[in-house]
């Protein structure tokens, strides 16, 4: 089973994403802060991660700078609501694998998240 | 004063020929007496030797008389000496007048020309920021030369007027040099075309040079000139003293609503900016969750038996989310500055876009817009943000004067003759009074309390940085009409498309791709 991890300080958007991705079969991982996040990813090892920028504490390009560092294959989708371009810049600079704006649209996410699982078996 | 001065040349050459008359007469006696020298000679007897005497006397004598009786005519008919002291006199009266500093450095340097028969005459005038002495008026020197005269302390011509502060003769000052500096100083008055600089000071601070050339006929300036000179150069200093301080005191001002006009502007910019992304940030998690749990409401409708119409219920829910995202992202896109990226402009779209953001704030209702933008304009080179402002003031102008309804019109169209791009924004409303045309363009000027009057200066300001011209036609009751010029550039026709600085997200992507290729096709 593909698994996935979401990072996003709002609790209700981790339950949406949750209950959505479960219902299409993933296994998914929530993080509600940049560093329960890079704790959970050394033990869970998920292969696609939702990463939201705007966090309290270490934000989404802190906690992509480091993940990328260590776990190089893992694959990360930002989700942003209006960030400026250079924030979008810098995290396609570090590696970013896309980016999403919210609200999200799922039928998309879930292309996305497909589209990158396939390519990390390939 | 020409002819006055032309009865003084008739006086002097009457005066000359008079002299001349005496002299012939005086000839002929002292040839009868050189003649009774010689009695046995004939020649000396002859009329031819007393036409010979006479001529050589004459042809000796002509040239110092002429110098004699013009010099003491100046001393003894001309009050001050020369004959262009009443010129100056009547330049001095004239300048009493306070005018402008440029009118004021026109009427010098044409005046003395003219009263001088001089080619060349400049003033130089203190610029204080850089402490220069720049040429500001000329008679005899090309534009072009003028904008390069510029002398400072550095130069020997301007150490030299400060030190004396009398006028500087170029042929007495080279004697008194060695001959490197009197090269210094020839080549200094060579570059003003200068034979004589007066120095203008008031208060004892140098404030103007007055660089003038020979006389006609190449005539040496004297010391008596020097003295007419000096008298009117203190006469001058507090003429010009004061038309320098008025124009100074006026470009400070300009400048200081410049910078107040940029200021406020940024100020105003970086409040939208915070406020726009702050509250774009607030609304968007909330909206996501609406949205979001919407969806997955949807995803499971079979399993939770969820009925048609409840279904197309939630979809209406994901759909308005969108959209009340969209204007949040708009409005953020809208205020955020941006790295000006410069690219082929798609004014339909601008438009648009400048219309759906003024329908969030002003009601469109009873207002009927009409748009007629010509299909295939010349690529225009500009940036976004500046186009987008441009527009949104302009409209929002047009709204507020029609706040009963009426009609708004975009035309933009391409003027092959002149190669410029015509946009023209009328409305159907209330008019502007024809008193406040002259300042629509003033920063600040506004006949509402609620609008700090800067949305036409900015507006002014973005067409003049593409080269363009801006005018408001109006007529009360009736409307306006807001004309702008601007002029397509050759290199504009191959564009080199620079990277889209703010990247669209997959989604905007996947919904507005047919829209890009058009524009960039």
């Amino acid at each position: 089973m593909p698994k996935i991890m979401v990072v996003d300080d709002e609790l209700e958007i981790c339950a949406f994403l949750r209950s959505f991705f479960e219902e299409r079969l993933y296994e998914v991982v929530t993080a509600t802060s940049g560093e329960e996040a890079l704790r959970k990813i050394e033990k869970e090892r998920p292969q696609v991660v939702l990463l939201d920028i705007k966090m309290p504490g270490k934000d989404g390009i802190d906690v992509l700078r480091e993940l990328k560092q260590k776990f190089p294959k893992v694959k990360v989708i930002m989700v942003t609501a209006v960030e400026t371009s250079d924030k979008i810049e810098q995290a396609i600079k570090l590696g970013a694998d896309n980016y999403i704006t919210k609200p999200l649209s799922l039928e998309y996410l879930e292309m996305d998240v497909k589209d990158k699982i396939t390519k990390l078996v390939d | 004063m020409r002819y006055a001065k032309k009865r003084k040349k008739f006086l002097l050459k009457l005066l000359v020929l008079l002299s001349l008359f005496f002299l012939a007469e005086a000839g002929r006696s002292a040839s009868s007496t050189l003649a009774g020298f010689f009695p046995h000679n004939k020649f000396f007897h002859s009329e031819s030797f007393h036409l010979i005497f006479v001529v050589s006397l004459f042809a000796f004598l002509y040239r110092p008389i002429d110098h004699f009786i013009f010099s003491i005519f100046r001393r003894v008919l001309s009050r001050c000496g020369a004959d262009y002291s009443r010129d100056i006199e009547f330049l001095y009266e004239e300048s009493k007048a306070q005018m402008p500093l440029k009118e004021l450095g026109n009427l010098v340097v044409n005046t003395l020309a003219e009263a001088l028969g001089s080619a060349v005459v400049t003033l130089l005038v203190l610029d204080r920021k850089s402490n220069a002495y720049a040429a500001m008026s000329s008679c005899g020197l090309k534009p072009s030369d003028m904008s390069k005269l510029r002398f400072t302390d550095e130069h020997l011509i301007v150490r030299l007027a400060k030190q004396e502060n009398e006028p500087l003769v170029r042929d007495e000052l080279i004697m008194h040099f060695s001959w490197q500096e009197a090269n210094v100083v020839v080549s200094e008055f060579q570059n003003l075309r200068a034979a004589m600089i007066v120095p203008v000071s008031v208060h004892g601070q140098l404030i103007a040079l007055c660089a003038m050339g020979l006389r006609a006929g190449a005539k040496a300036y004297t010391a008596e000139d020097k003295r007419l000179f000096q008298e009117f150069s203190s006469k001058m200093g507090r003429v010009l003293g004061q038309a320098l301080a008025m124009h100074e005191l006026e470009s400070m001002n300009l400048e200081l609503r410049d910078k107040q006009a940029t200021l406020l502007q940024s100020s105003k910019l970086s409040a939208i900016e915070q406020l726009a992304s702050g509250f774009a940030h607030q609304i968007h998690n909330p909206l996501t969750i609406i949205s979001g749990k919407a969806q997955v409401l949807l995803l499971r409708k079979e399993k939770m038996g969820i009925s048609e119409e409840v279904a197309r219920e939630l979809q209406t829910i994901v759909k308005e989310t969108r959209r009340a995202a969209d204007i949040t992202h708009k409005l953020a896109a809208f205020s955020r500055p941006r790295k000006p990226v410069r690219e082929p402009l798609d004014f339909s779209q601008i438009v648009e876009d400048a219309l759906s953001l003024i329908s969030y704030q002003a009601s469109l209702d009873s207002i009927q817009v009409i748009r007629h933008i010509q299909k295939d304009l010349p690529p225009f080179i500009g940036t976004v943000p500046e186009f987008r402002e441009l527009f949104l003031n302009l409209l929002l102008n047009a709204v507020d004067a029609m706040s009963g309804g009426g009609t708004l019109m975009i035309k933009i169209r391409h003027l092959p003759a002149t190669s410029e791009i015509e946009i023209k924004v009328s409305d159907s409303g209330k008019g502007i009074p024809a008193e406040h045309i002259p300042m629509l363009f003033d920063p600040f000027f506004s006949t509402r309390h609620d609008r700090a009057g800067l949305g036409l200066f900015i507006v002014q300001k973005i067409v003049y940085h593409y080269g363009g011209t801006i005018k408001a036609e109006s007529q009360e009751n009736q409307g306006t009409v807001f004309v702008i010029r601007l002029p397509v550039l050759k290199s504009s026709a191959h564009p080199s498309q620079g990277s889209s600085d703010s990247p669209a997200s997959p989604q905007d992507r996947g919904r507005s791709a047919s829209k890009e290729v058009h524009q960039y096709a």
